[in-house]
C-alpha cells in the first residue's frame, strides 16, 4: 500500500483553479530489463526496490529541449550496493522523501539499480568526505542529532544520483556537492531532495563545473518552522558545457527563511539554465524566502537562461527574487586597474572571486584545490 | 526470497506487454464546426477569395494542432456553444433582464452612461458614438489616416491587408490562433502615413457596433515609417456577452522611426475566457509601448510581445493585472531582442485580492545579433489578503555577453501598520487599501487619457469594496 | 613638473556634452593642491580623465605626467607610473580581499623590494593607524564597508601604495569629525612621505588639517580662479559667484 506522497516539482492550483503542467517528451533507446535487477540481500530493501522498478518500467526517458538531451546510452548494470543497512526505520523515512527529481524516471533508476551509496543514520557532529561513487548512487541520511558536515565529489563520466537527507529537529546540516567533470562528453544527473523539521539549519554549497551535460535537481521540503537554509549554487562553465540547474524551496509552515544564491562565470559556448522554484503555501506566515542568480558571462558565445519563479500563496511573506546576467563590471575593473593592476589579470581576479567564498570553506576539508583546479584549467 | 522473485515474475510478464505511451485521444469537433459553417461566414462578409482561402486553411490547422500544454485550465471551455453565435446574421443580443446584477451595479457604480450601457451589456445592436466620431473622421481624413472597421479594410484596402493579417500571428502559432483565423470577425484596421502625428488617442469605441464583434476580433496597425500614433482597446467598463469566448488578435507593424502605443483595457464579465494573442513587431529606430490593464474575465490568457527587428528599437511594457475572487488571471510580457542597441522595459504590477490567483509570465530573449541591448523586467505582486495567491514565473534568456540584462520581482502585502494609519486619519478600511492600490497602479494610470483614468480608480475602488464585503 | 593639464577638453564617450572645456593645471614635486567647485561641475571628470577611465574620451589637450604624455597609457600603467586616485564611491569587489588586492597592486608597482612578512607587518600597522580592525585584511574590498570606512580603506591604500601622486576625489565627503581627522592625518603623512596631492572637494573644511601650496576654482568645466588657502574660504563664505567677480577676491600671492 503505497501511499506515499510525492514532492511535486510544479504545484499549479490554488482552490478550484487549475494551471496546466507541461507534459513530458520523451526519447525511444535501449532500457534496462526486469533481468537487470540485482538482488541485495536486503528483503526490505529489495521489496522496495521491486515496486520503484515496476513504475520506472512505466516511463520512457524523457526528451530535454533546453539541455540537448535527445539521446542515452546506458552502462551495463552493477552489482548492487547502496541502501543495504536500511531497517524498517530507514525504509519508513524513505517513504516521506519521494520526489520527482530531475525527472521521475532517473529517480526511479538509481534506487533500483544503484551500485554505490549509503544509509548513514547521524547521531552526533561527524564528518563524512565520499569521493568514491559509482555510476548510479543512492544515499539516504538521517541526521537525529547534532551537525553532519557531507562532503561528496563526484568526478565520473556518467553519473545518475539520489540523496535524501532528513534534518531532524534542531539537527544541522552543512552539504558540499562538487560535481566535477572529467572530460568533454560526462554526463551528470544528480537528485538531491532534503526534508527539514523545526529548528534546523541547512547550507547547501553546489559546485558544478565542466563535462558535456550537467543536469543537477535540488529540492527542499520546509515542512518546519524557525527552520534556516542558505543554498548556494556556482557554476563554471567552458567548453560547450551545458548546466541545468533546479533549486526548488516549499515552505509549508511558518517563521522559515530560505535563501537561495547562485553565482556562476560561463565563457567559450557555455550554457546555464538555472531554474529557482519558490512556493510558499497558504499559512506559512512570516516566511521569507529569496532567490537570485547573477552569471559573468566572459566569451561571446556563452548563454544564460534563467527561470526565477515565485510563488505566493500567503500573504504575509516576504519574498523577493532576482537575475542578472552580464559581462565582468566595467566599474571593477577600472577599480583594480587604478592600483596598477592590468586589464586582463584584473578581469581574471574578479572571476577567481567569484569562487572565494566557496574556495575558503572547502579549506576546512583540503579541497580548495579542487576549485583552483577547475578555474585553473579554465582561465589560464 | 520466493516472495522476490514471484514479484519479478509477474513484472516480467507485464514487461511485455506494457504500453509505454500515453496516445492522444483525436480531436473530437465541436457540432456545426465545419468547413461549411466558415464558406457561410466569409460569404457573408462578401470577401475577397484570399481571405476564404485563409480562413479555410486556418480551419485545416485548428483540426490538426493540439491543445497547448500550458496556462490555465481550459476544461471548462465548451466550443459547441460558440458556433450559434459565430453564424452569420446570428442573433446576438439578449435582453436587459438577461443581463447579471452585477453588471448593472458596476454600471450604476461607474457612472456608466444609459445609452452605453446597452451596448455594454450586449442587449444593443450599436450605440451612438457616430456624434463624437464625425468630427474625428474628418480630421483623420485630412491627414490620411485610415481607421476604419476591418471587414470593410478587407474589401476597401485588400492588398494593404492582405500583406499584414496574420502575418505577425499566423494561424500555424497556436490552436487558438488558428481558430481565430477561421471565425475572425470584426476589429479595427489603422493605417498612419509616413509622418503622421495623430493628436489624438484613437478608440475603439468609434468603431463599435460591428456585426458580430466581439469574440473573434483581429485588429491590424500599421504606423508608417515616422508616424507617430496611440490606440485605445476596450473600456474600463464591465462587458458582457452571452458567449463566454474571446480570442481577440492584435498585430501592430510599427516601422522605421515610428511610435506606437496600445492601450488595452479589459474588464470583460466575470464567465469569461479571455484568450488574447497581441504581437507588435519594430522596425529601426521604432517605438513600442504596450499600456494593458485586466480586471475582468473568469480566466485570461494575455501576453503582449514585442518583437525588437530594428537596431534601436525599443519597447515598453507596463500591466497591471487584477485577480479578484474566482478569477484566474495568466498574464505577462514577451520581447525578443534582435537588432543592436535595443531596449526593452516591463514593468508588471498585479493585485490579488479574495482569493484570486494572478500568474505573471515572462519571456524576455537576447538573441545572439542583439549586440549592446539593454533588457529590465520588474514584477511587483501585491497580495490584498490571505486568500490569493501571486506568482512571478519569468524566462530569461541571454543569447550574447554584450548585454546588460537585468531582473527583479517582488511579492508582498499591504502592511497592517500602512492601514491602521490611514484609518486613524478616518479612512475605512476599504478606503485606506484602495488609497494604496491606487497608488501602487499608478505608473499604469498616468499612461491613460483622463476619463479613462477616473473610471479606473473609481473601478479599483468598487472592485475593493465587493471583495472586502 | 610633476602633472602638467593643459588645455584640457573631455567628454563622456557615449555621449555629445563636453565636461572639461579647458582646464589648465600644474602641480610641481612635493606639493599640495586643492579643487573646489559645485556639484555636477565635473570635478570628479577630471579626476577620472587623469587616471584614463575609458568611459571618458579627451577631445583636445593633454595631460604630462613627469614631462611625458600619459593620454595614449592604459589605466594600469598611470598607475604604475606612479599616478593613483582614491575613489568618491569606492566600488564593491566580491571575491577579492583586501590583503589580496594590496599585495598584488604593491608588486606591480614596487616589484620584490620588500619580503612578504614586511609588508604584511606594514599592512597591520596602517589598517591600525587609521582605526580599522585588522579582520578588514580579510574582507572583501568594500564590502559591506560603511561610507566612512570606505574612505578610510581608499587612504590605507595609497598609503600602502606610496603613488607619486595621489589624487584625492571628495575623500571627505560623508566623514564624520573624527574620520576626517584621521584621514586629513593621513594625507599629511602622505606628504611627508614624498606624494604630491590633488585634493578634490567640495568644502574648505579638510584644509582645517592641511598646508595647500594653490587652491583652484574650478567653474564650468575650467579652473577659473587660483589662489591660496584664503580662497578658500572666501569661496565657502561667499559662493562661487566669487568667479564672476562680483566679490572682490585677492587672486594669486
Amino acid at each position: 500500500m503505497n501511499t506515499t506522497k510525492i514532492e511535486k516539482t510544479l504545484r499549479l492550483e490554488h482552490q478550484n483553479l487549475r494551471g496546466i503542467v507541461p507534459q513530458r517528451k520523451t526519447i525511444d533507446t535501449e532500457d534496462y530489463k526486469v533481468d537487470d535487477f540485482k538482488p541485495s540481500g536486503n528483503n526490505l530493501l529489495d521489496e522496495w526496490r521491486i515496486r520503484r522498478l515496476s513504475e520506472y518500467l512505466t516511463y520512457k526517458f524523457p526528451m530535454w529541449k533546453r539541455t540537448g538531451l535527445k539521446s542515452l546510452s546506458l552502462p551495463n548494470v552493477l552489482p548492487y550496493k547502496g541502501l543495504e543497512a536500511l531497517d524498517i526505520d530507514g525504509l519508513n523515512l524513505l517513504e516521506t522523501l519521494d520526489f520527482e527529481g530531475t525527472d521521475r524516471k532517473f529517480v526511479l533508476l538509481a534506487d533500483v539499480f544503484s551500485s554505490s551509496g549509503e544509509y548513514i543514520v547521524v547521531e552526533n557532529d561527524t564528518t563524512i568526505v565520499v569521493n568514491d561513487v559509482s555510476q548510479f548512487d543512492n544515499t539516504l541520511i538521517d541526521i537525529r542529532n547534532g551537525e553532519l558536515n557531507f562532503v561528496r565529489i563526484v568526478e565520473n563520466p556518467f553519473f545518475i544520483g539520489n540523496l535524501r537527507i532528513k534534518v531532524r529537529r534542531n539537527a544541522k546540516l552543512n552539504l558540499y556537492n562538487l560535481y566535477l567533470g572529467t572530460s568533454k562528453d560526462d554526463l551528470l544527473i544528480s537528485n538531491v531532495f532534503i526534508d527539514v523539521e523545526n529548528d534546523s539549519k541547512t547550507i547547501v554549497k553546489d559546485f558544478y563545473f565542466g563535462g558535456k551535460i550537467n543536469v543537477g535537481y535540488f529540492g527542499m521540503r520546509v515542512n518546519a518552522e524557525n527552520a534556516y537554509a542558505d543554498i548556494r549554487p556556482y557554476y563554471l562553465g567552458n567548453e560547450k558545457t551545458v548546466i541545468d540547474i533546479l533549486y526548488l524551496m516549499r515552505f509549508y509552515k511558518p517563521n522559515s527563511y530560505g535563501n537561495v544564491d547562485a553565482k556562476g562565470v560561463l565563457t567559450d559556448e557555455a550554457k546555464v539554465v538555472f531554474r529557482g522554484i519558490m512556493d510558499i503555501l497558504s499559512g506559512a506566515k512570516e516566511a521569507e524566502a529569496h532567490q537570485s542568480n547573477h552569471a559573468t558571462l566572459i566569451s561571446l558565445k556563452a548563454k544564460v537562461e534563467a527561470i526565477p519563479s515565485l510563488m505566493v500563496d500567503e500573504n504575509d511573506v516576504v519574498a523577493s527574487h532576482a537575475a542578472s546576467s552580464a559581462p565582468i563590471d566595467e566599474n571593477m575593473v577600472f577599480y583594480l586597474m587604478s592600483r596598477g593592476i592590468p586589464k586582463e589579470d584584473a578581469q581574471k581576479m574578479i572571476v577567481r572571486g567569484v569562487f572565494e567564498t566557496l574556495k575558503d570553506e572547502l579549506k576546512r576539508y583540503n579541497l580548495e584545490g579542487v576549485v583552483e583546479h577547475a578555474l585553473d584549467s579554465v582561465l589560464g | 526470497m520466493s516472495d522476490l522473485h514471484e514479484l519479478l515474475y509477474e513484472l516480467k510478464k507485464r514487461e511485455d506487454f506494457e504500453i509505454r505511451v500515453n496516445v492522444q485521444p483525436a480531436i473530437k469537433l465541436p457540432a456545426g464546426l465545419n468547413k461549411k459553417l466558415i464558406y457561410e461566414i466569409s460569404e457573408a462578409k462578401n470577401e475577397p477569395a484570399w481571405m476564404t482561402e485563409h480562413r479555410l486553411k486556418s480551419f485545416e490547422i485548428f483540426e490538426k494542432w493540439h491543445e497547448p500544454d500550458w496556462g490555465v485550465s481550459r476544461e471548462e471551455l465548451d466550443l459547441s456553444k460558440i458556433v450559434p453565435y459565430v453564424k452569420p446574421n446570428a442573433k446576438k443580443t439578449t435582453t436587459w433582464e438577461e443581463v447579471p446584477e452585477e453588471i448593472k451595479q458596476a454600471f450604476d457604480k461607474l457612472g456608466i452612461p444609459e445609452a452605453e450601457r446597452k451596448y455594454l451589456a450586449g442587449v444593443g445592436a450599436q450605440f451612438d458614438s457616430e456624434m463624437i466620431y464625425k468630427n474625428i473622421k474628418e480630421e483623420l481624413k485630412k491627414l490620411g489616416v485610415i481607421f476604419t472597421d476591418i471587414e470593410t479594410a478587407v474589401r476597401e484596402y485588400s492588398d494593404l491587408v492582405k500583406e499584414h493579417f496574420m502575418k505577425l500571428v499566423p494561424p500555424t502559432d497556436n490552436k487558438y490562433a488558428a481558430l481565430h483565423g477561421a471565425l475572425w470577425s470584426g476589429g479595427t484596421f489603422l493605417y498612419v502615413p509616413k509622418g503622421v502625428k495623430v493628436p489624438l488617442p484613437l478608440q475603439s469605441y468609434f468603431l463599435f457596433g460591428n456585426p458580430g464583434g466581439g469574440q473573434f476580433e483581429h485588429t491590424v496597425i500599421i504606423a508608417d515609417e515616422g508616424s507617430e500614433v496611440t490606440y485605445i482597446e476596450g473600456c474600463t467598463a464591465p462587458r458582457y456577452d452571452v458567449v463566454n469566448l474571446h480570442v481577440g488578435t492584435v498585430e501592430v507593424y510599427v516601422k522605421k522611426g515610428a511610435k506606437m502605443k496600445y492601450l488595452t483595457m479589459q474588464n470583460w464579465s466575470k464567465n469569461m475566457f479571455n484568450l488574447e494573442i497581441k504581437r507588435a513587431i519594430a522596425e529601426d529606430d521604432a517605438v513600442m509601448t504596450w499600456v494593458s490593464g485586466s480586471f475582468g474575465s473568469y480566466k485570461t490568457m494575455v501576453y503582449p510581445a514585442t518583437i525588437l527587428k530594428g537596431n534601436n528599437s525599443v519597447s515598453e511594457n507596463i500591466s497591471i493585472s487584477f485577480a479578484g475572487p474566482g478569477q484566474h488571471i495568466d498574464t505577462g510580457s514577451k520581447v525578443i531582442h534582435i537588432g543592436k542597441n535595443t531596449r526593452s522595459t516591463v514593468d508588471a504590477r498585479s493585485i490579488s485580492i479574495g482569493g484570486g490567483w494572478s500568474f505573471y509570465r515572462g519571456l524576455l530573449k537576447i538573441m545572439e545579433s542583439a549586440k549592446g541591448s539593454k533588457a529590465s523586467v520588474s514584477c511587483t505582486g501585491l497580495m490584498i489578503d490571505n486568500k490569493s495567491k501571486s506568482d512571478t514565473v519569468p524566462i530569461i534568456e541571454v543569447y550574447n555577453t554584450d548585454s546588460d540584462v537585468g531582473h527583479e520581482a517582488k511579492i508582498g502585502r499591504i502592511k497592517d501598520e500602512q492601514i491602521f494609519y490611514l484609518m486613524s486619519r478616518g479612512l475605512s478600511e476599504s478606503e485606506a487599501k484602495g488609497l494604496i492600490v491606487k497608488g501602487f497602479i499608478q505608473p499604469v494610470v498616468q499612461e491613460l487619457p483622463f476619463e479613462y483614468a477616473i473610471e479606473l480608480n473609481r473601478l479599483v475602488d468598487m472592485e475593493i469594496e465587493s471583495s472586502i464585503g | 613638473m610633476l602633472l602638467q593639464v593643459k588645455d584640457l577638453v573631455a567628454k563622456l564617450r557615449d555621449e555629445e556634452k563636453v565636461i572639461l572645456k579647458g582646464v589648465n593645471l600644474e602641480i610641481g614635486v612635493g606639493e599640495v593642491h586643492a579643487i573646489m567647485g559645485p556639484n555636477g561641475s565635473g570635478k570628479s571628470t577630471l579626476a577620472n580623465v587623469i587616471m584614463g577611465n575609458p568611459k571618458y574620451e579627451v577631445v583636445t589637450g593633454d595631460i604630462l605626467f613627469e614631462g611625458e604624455s600619459i593620454l595614449d597609457l592604459r589605466t594600469d600603467e598611470r598607475a604604475q607610473k606612479g599616478i593613483m586616485m582614491t575613489f568618491q564611491n569606492p566600488y564593491e569587489i566580491e571575491g577579492v580581499k583586501l590583503d589580496q588586492l594590496l599585495l598584488i597592486a604593491y608588486r606591480k608597482l614596487h616589484g620584490e623590494d620588500k619580503t612578504f612578512f614586511q609588508l604584511d607587518k606594514e599592512m597591520k600597522a596602517l589598517l591600525n593607524e587609521v582605526g580599522l580592525p585588522s579582520e578588514f585584511l580579510e574582507r572583501f574590498v568594500n564590502l559591506g564597508f560603511s561610507g566612512g570606512e570606505r574612505k578610510k580603506g581608499e587612504i590605507l591604500q595609497a598609503r600602502f601604495l606610496k603613488p607619486k601622486l595621489l589624487i584625492l576625489d571628495e575623500i571627505d565627503s560623508g566623514l564624520d569629525v573624527d574620520a576626517l581627522r584621521i584621514v586629513a592625518e593621513q594625507i599629511n603623512k602622505l606628504k611627508e612621505e614624498g606624494t604630491s596631492l590633488l585634493i578634490i572637494t567640495h568644502y574648505a573644511r579638510i584644509l582645517n588639517y592641511l598646508d595647500v601650496d594653490k587652491v583652484h576654482v574650478y567653474v564650468d568645466g575650467k579652473v577659473a580662479l587660483t589662489g591660496d588657502k584664503s580662497l578658500a574660504y572666501e569661496v565657502e563664505e561667499t559662493g562661487y559667484a566669487i568667479v564672476n567677480g562680483t566679490v572682490d577676491a585677492s587672486s594669486s600671492k
